[in-house]
């Protein structure tokens, strides 16, 4: 297990992490941050520009991405919050570095295969800007679930290329020395009122997972899915339920503990029809996941993966199909665990995807965004927190 | 008795003779009884919830039987055993082995993110080995917890109660003497260094620590437990700390037990305790809180509470009214192995009571 010990902080603890992790140490930063509506994505940035900005801490060069999110309904006025965001963000950066847009036009026409690509391109737009950086933020707080999944993942394949710990040598998380943190601002009253709706037909793949998993070469292997709920996503799982063959392995992953101790009940309520009236899904194959703790849920399902993989060798290899819907810690705990698992042999007998129905509109309340205070949190995935010598 | 039987029972008994209210309300009820709810370890052989449902109901009113089914519907929080294994299962990862990797940053001062150096230092391993776990009551699964480990807490390092005799406590001395000796640490006079007090549920908090104003002493298993520790050489006096874990607790147990652990130890010079929990159940919960009017007036009616129940333990908790449960918690509370009595009755009610709780309780005491 790659993240058997792991850095995790929440609130005043982050500030206290950075105060450490970047005193007196000559920063190269890159930034990465969304362009989209949700305003919560200032206070984090107000607050880690704060800090740089304070004794001790040196920033050789820094450099904010702000990727465009194109291609959502929203009404007028959320699209009105999405420029005054932006706007926002790259003042608030302006006294670190210079701020670069990027904006991937999705052309009319082929909506899978377009939206994939666009995806794609965004992604390697990222990892072109990685080279010589020592520090890597990537602020989730205002990007779509496929997005920062996709960021999430491909950014660790290309710090970690090897996931094998070698005797003698430096821990595979060590990544030459590049710190990459992941900051979430969540607050989950908020984020059951932001609706989702309208998901697409045709479902996007995370880019550098199983694409395959419905091809014929496949079919005889047996397709184990973890759906992880979450509130009000009824009708993106069942875009992508349709895919899921009726004799498929589900395993359902709910909040627990969660702030609401009622909340995994109401989930199973929610999505009865879809997954236990329909699929008769056995409820001893429901597992359980941290709400506000993601190495927790990185850790269940992991564990849950590994074990199905290794039952299923026997029947010749399987396809294991994550749905990440629940909150921003446990989709970022799940992405964790697919990237672990991911094989790296390309003969492997089992492969891991991510199918997502993208929502093409979002509904959420101008004045909830706006009056949101949210709990920031902050994953250190790589880099010196995990140098083995002081 | 077979399901479509059991849901006959409950449409007659809630009068539901159009059936119109079944297809809402029966399908969510079966699917939480299949995940939670029929697991409930005190029901008999073979009896299972929506039966049981029907039962419960019938002992009200009929015109009080939908406000009943709104307390299951709407508050009822059932933390079934699997989650509670779950908790357990967290306990040691993301707790347990976060303060010890604090304690070695701290003492070394090592950044506290540098986690994969604090996991190689010596430290490190001597506070796993100089750490002692102890069951404050039969709900603390320290098997659980062990196995949890992965190995990495032993045998001779914990113990299902908090109630060390001179034997035991020679022993646990002994096996960490040699442990340490093992690992290469040698010790003439070994001791632990950090103490795990563990349990699944506290309500009110009074159960761990309390004041008795008439004979001016703290009761409750804390002070035991601090006193013991001393008078046996358990612990180096100048370095040790206590961390009492709850897998679950309320807002009211917690604040009760922070403040009355803060006087005691402040009083008596022993270190402070640290408590950690799990899973908290903040004070909305409570069913005091609830604006429902009709609620309200169901948990106050005398006719839907039996006091026979209410014994000296009871008292302990500061009122002899047992509707809204020991220290008037008011909570919607079942825990799946028993239904702590800080619930209302109607939810823990013995079986053997009229009227008698949903999830009847088993107590671990005698409490009438």
């Amino acid at each position: 297990m790659l993240w058997d010990h792991y850095v995790f902080r929440r609130g005043n603890a982050v500030h206290e992490l950075w105060d450490s992790l970047l005193q007196d140490r000559p920063a190269k930063l890159l930034y990465i941050a969304g362009r989209g509506f949700d305003v919560r994505a200032q206070a984090v940035m107000r607050e880690f520009v704060a800090g740089q900005r304070g004794a001790g801490r040196r920033t050789v060069s820094a450099k904010l991405l702000l990727l465009g999110l194109d291609g959502y309904e929203l009404d007028k006025r959320i699209q009105e919050l999405t420029d005054e965001n932006a706007a926002a963000l790259k003042a608030a950066f302006s006294p670190l570095g210079e701020t670069t847009t990027i904006t991937i036009e999705t052309p009319e026409g082929e909506e899978e295969a377009s939206a994939s690509d666009a995806l794609r391109q965004r992604v390697k737009t990222v990892l072109d800007e990685m080279g010589g950086k020592t520090d890597i933020i990537l602020d989730v707080s205002s990007l779509p679930r496929a997005t920062y999944l996709a960021l999430l993942t491909n950014i660790l394949q290309k710090l970690v290329p090897n996931k094998t710990a070698v005797e003698g040598g430096a821990h595979p998380l060590y990544a030459n020395g590049v710190n990459f943190q992941v900051l979430v601002a969540e607050d989950a009253k908020l984020d059951g009122q932001i609706r989702a709706e309208d998901p697409s037909n045709d479902l996007l793949n995370i880019p550098g997972f199983f694409a395959a998993w419905q091809a014929e070469r496949v079919q005889d292997w047996p397709l184990v899915w973890f759906p992880v709920l979450g509130e009000g996503r009824v009708n993106q799982l069942q875009k992508i339920a349709g895919s899921i063959p009726t004799e498929a392995e589900v395993c359902p992953v709910v909040p627990h503990p969660s702030k609401d101790p009622r909340q995994a009940d109401r989930l199973l309520v929610e999505y009865r029809e879809p997954l236990f009236d329909s699929r008769k899904t056995p409820t001893s194959n429901i597992l359980y996941a941290h709400e506000l703790q993601p190495f927790e849920a990185y850790r269940q399902l992991l564990g849950a993966m590994l074990r199905y993989q290794h039952s299923m060798t026997i029947l010749g290899g399987c396809r294991l199909v994550m749905t990440p819907l629940g909150s921003k810690l446990i989709t970022l705990g799940a992405g964790l665990a697919c990237f672990e698992m991911r094989p790296s042999d390309l003969n492997a007998k089992y492969g891991v995807a991510i199918p997502h129905a993208e929502p093409r509109r979002y509904l959420a309340s101008v004045e909830l965004l706006q009056q949101s205070k949210p709990d920031v949190s902050l994953l250190l995935l790589t880099g010196e927190a995990y140098s083995a010598t002081g | 008795m077979r399901d479509q039987n059991a849901a006959k029972m409950l449409a007659k008994v809630m009068g539901w003779e159009d059936l119109e209210a079944v297809p809402q309300v029966l399908p969510t009820l079966q699917l939480l009884a299949d995940f939670k709810y029929d697991h409930y370890q005190r029901f008999g052989p073979g009896r299972r919830f929506i039966e049981s449902l029907a039962l419960w109901l019938h002992q009200f009113e009929p015109q009080d039987r939908s406000t009943a089914l709104r307390l299951v519907l709407d508050h009822l929080v059932f933390i079934s055993d699997a989650e509670l294994s779950h908790l357990v299962r967290t306990a040691y990862r993301d707790w347990i082995v976060q303060e010890r990797m604090r304690l070695v940053s701290e003492e070394h001062e090592i950044p506290s993110f540098k986690v994969q150096e604090i996991a190689r230092h010596r430290r490190f391993e001597q506070l796993r080995l100089t750490s002692l776990y102890l069951g404050l009551s039969d709900g603390a699964r320290t098997n659980e917890l062990r196995r949890a480990s992965d190995g990495e807490i032993g045998n001779e390092q914990i113990w299902q109660a908090y109630e060390l005799g001179d034997e035991k406590a020679g022993d646990m001395l002994d096996e960490l003497a040699a442990s340490l000796q093992k690992a290469g640490f040698p010790s003439d006079a070994p001791h632990f260094n950090l103490i795990w007090l563990l349990d699944d549920f506290s309500g009110s908090g009074n159960t761990y620590i309390r004041y008795d104003g008439a004979s001016r002493r703290f009761k409750g298993k804390l002070p035991k437990i601090y006193q013991r520790l001393h008078q046996r050489g358990m612990v180096d006096p100048s370095h040790y700390e206590v961390f009492l874990m709850l897998y679950t607790a309320t807002r009211q147990a917690i604040d009760h037990i922070e403040y009355w652990s803060e006087r005691f130890t402040t009083d008596h010079g022993f270190k402070p305790l640290q408590v950690r929990i799990l899973c908290p159940i903040e004070s909305e919960v409570s069913l005091s809180r609830s604006s429902d009017t009709e609620l309200q007036a169901l948990l106050a009616n005398p006719a839907y509470c039996n006091n026979s129940v209410v014994d000296k333990n009871f008292l302990v908790g500061g009122t002899d009214d047992a509707g809204l449960g020991f220290a008037g918690c008011a909570l919607p509370v079942v825990l799946g192995h028993n239904t702590p009595n800080n619930s209302v009755f109607l939810l823990w009610g013995p079986e053997q009571f009229k009227p008698h709780g949903l999830f009847p309780r088993v107590s671990r005491h005698r409490e009438f």
